[in-house]
């Protein structure tokens, strides 16, 4: 907000001390009206604003897929060019709020299916700020889908993969766990299960690489065959259902680049049904630790696994 | 803007490119649908006359009459609209979606409603800006029957945007009689919601360029969003896709009354009681399109590498095993 005048924040809530400091025409309240709102940060956009617009949760990015889908993803091309829409949306997902089906979601597969659309899912506290960080410098619109869990009061025994607040390049997945056994692969909430599985598969003696993927578009495909093809197997980790999901893309990309055989690729998704507000339920819906050791056992040693 | 002899010409720029625009559909060279302007002309050249040239306007897919208007050259509009070589878009628009920045026409949005929420934007430019500059949107009727339009309209007053909003109250939206599905008149809805609102003839340009000068002033003052509701009728029908125009849906003394209203005659006649000749600027706004149409139908057509081109700024990596080619 102090290196760059031009930059406008719009959001149903701000700090007190911003709206004091930087004024009503840089941080501007708006009602609960989402699809006005980005609306708005479009056409705020189109005119030599840099935008950053907080629709609260995911969830509440479905009010306002016209303005995402039809204006601001499409008028620079619609327009041959003529502008550009330097827009940075963010969205709190989920995990460790038991907020039930209508606020709990994890869309960045579905908004990947977006031509040109930047989709981040930081793990963590400094991998939020520092794609944050690079997205405010970007001239196209991006999504950053937050993980609730990096705002509840637990969030500094949270691991933190990134060792700075620096910006992160978009499309370049991150190893954050060295290990030449297995390759677990994650994006945002599956990170830490996927680090907290390889702290249990050490305790097994199998040593694991944990990738951390950052950005749903673009997918560092590319990347993670290079890492994946330095063990034997690899496990895609991803909290949304399975299909049409990134770790079937990956997958894809995985066996037909030639990087790893089909036998020694594994996705482990979320159950398909809807965000269960119960903890109980929820917990046997997603992929947890647990179910990402299951799944390298297997991987590493199907007939033993019975 | 006030001489009636070139706002003539302007009326008679839109009505003649429109109707060489449907003659052109109706022998195949237009592909996809079109909306004509034709019998709202006085309503975009009126609302726009006393506009100044960086204010922006933003509009709908009826968009060819605001383009011109708002002094887009014609040639790289029918280009567009039929797939050559030059479109103002690339060919990535056709006739709903034409953008002309370089004369601050932000371009046409073809969803019913959501242009206002992008003119709000646009406005809060100006106004942080503090540029004493008003944006110009231009809706129909049957755009105030969707939730941004509220939205919208609750934000600019709230926000006290400079934003003129100019809907063109034609009393149909696509083939359904607005009455049918909405309770309330346009002019009652903006002034119900708080809005200083002007109802007007849209059929006579003076009558559209009265309003909109007083409700742009308004606006360049830091009074907030002003609307004008102006009465208007489609000559023709609501779209028509390639060379299939649909029969009338409408009452034929219904159409009857508003054909015998036309915008263009209503100016003439103002025109030549001013003690003008309507000849000559008639004569040069047809000259004008008819070197637009000979230049569009001789271009060759688009270039089909343009498909994959301006999607984004900033590049994206392609696997060499997923390059995507013609």
């Amino acid at each position: 907000m102090d290196e760059q005048p031009n930059l406008t924040m719009l959001g149903t809530h701000h700090p007190r001390p911003w709206v004091e400091r930087y004024g009503a025409n840089r941080v501007v309240h708006t009602p609960i009206a989402e699809n006005a709102m980005l609306g708005m940060a479009v056409g705020m956009a189109l005119t030599g604003r840099r935008v950053l617009a907080d629709v609260g949760r995911a969830a509440f990015l479905y009010s306002a897929m016209d303005p995402l889908v039809n204006q601001a993803t499409k008028w620079r091309y619609q327009t041959n060019g003529q502008y550009s829409v330097p827009l940075l949306i963010t969205a709190i997902t989920r995990d460790g709020e038991n907020a039930g089906s209508q606020h709990e979601h994890a869309p960045h597969a579905a908004l990947s299916q977006i031509p040109g659309l930047v989709v981040a899912v930081p793990s963590s506290v400094k991998s939020t700020a520092g794609l944050m960080a690079y997205a405010l410098t970007y001239p196209d619109p991006v999504v950053i889908l937050e993980s609730s869990r990096v705002f509840l009061p637990t969030w500094a025994t949270d691991p933190d993969p990134e060792p700075t607040f620096d910006p992160i390049p978009f499309g370049v997945a991150h190893r954050i766990r060295d290990g030449q056994d297995v390759t677990l692969v994650g994006i945002g909430n599956t990170v830490p299960v996927c680090l907290a599985a390889a702290g249990h598969l050490a305790e097994q003696g199998i040593a694991a690489q944990v990738v951390d993927l950052r950005t749903a578009a673009p997918l560092d495909r590319e990347g993670v065959a290079g890492l994946a093809s330095t063990t034997s197997g690899v496990v895609l980790v991803d909290e949304a259902i399975g299909p049409c999901s990134l770790v079937r893309d990956l997958g894809f990309h995985l066996v037909t680049s030639g990087a790893m055989d089909p036998h020694r690729v594994r996705a482990v998704s979320g159950a398909p049904c809807p965000v269960p507000a119960s903890p109980v339920l929820q917990r046997v819906t997603l992929p947890g630790p647990n179910r990402v050791v299951a799944a390298v056992r297997e991987l590493l040693d199907p007939v033993s696994v019975s | 803007m006030t001489d009636i002899a070139e706002l003539y010409r302007q009326l008679v720029l839109i009505r003649y490119f429109e109707e060489e625009s449907l003659r052109l559909a109706n022998e195949g060279f237009i592909p996809g649908v079109i909306h004509p302007y034709t019998g709202h002309e006085a309503v975009a050249v009126g609302a726009l006359a006393h506009r100044e040239p960086d204010e922006w306007v933003v509009g709908h897919y009826r968009c060819h009459g605001h383009a011109l208007a708002s002094g887009s050259a014609p040639e790289p509009l029918l280009r567009e609209m039929l797939d050559r070589k030059g479109g103002i878009c690339g060919g990535k628009s056709g006739s709903m979606h034409l953008s002309d920045r370089s004369c601050h026409y932000v371009g046409a949005n073809s969803i019913v409603g959501a242009q206002l929420s992008m003119a709000t934007g646009v406005a809060f430019s100006e106004k942080s800006k503090e540029s004493d500059r008003a944006t110009v949107v231009f809706c129909g009727d049957g755009a105030l029957g969707a939730g941004v339009a509220y939205e919208s309209l609750m934000n600019a007053q709230r926000l006290g945007l400079p934003l003129l909003l100019v809907c063109e109250d034609n009393g149909w939206q696509d083939t359904t009689v607005s009455s049918a599905v909405m309770p309330h008149q346009p002019v009652d809805l903006l002034k119900g919601l708080g809005l200083p609102t002007q109802e007007v003839d849209g059929n006579d340009v003076e009558a559209v360029a009265a309003a909109a000068r007083s409700a742009l002033a308004a606006c360049r003052t830091g009074q907030g969003p002003q609307a004008i509701v102006a009465k208007t009728y489609l000559r023709h029908f609501h779209s028509q896709l390639r060379d299939m125009a649909p029969h009338n849906y409408r009452p034929e003394e219904e159409v009857a009354y508003w054909l015998a209203r036309d915008p263009v005659q209503i100016a003439a006649e103002k025109v030549r009681a001013a003690g003008r000749a309507t000849g000559p600027p008639r004569q040069a706004a047809m000259e004008v399109v008819d070197r637009a149409v000979a230049g569009a139908l001789a271009a060759p057509v688009t270039e089909p590498h343009l498909a994959v081109t301006a999607v984004t700024v900033a590049p994206w990596a392609e696997l060499d095993n997923e390059r995507w080619s013609l």
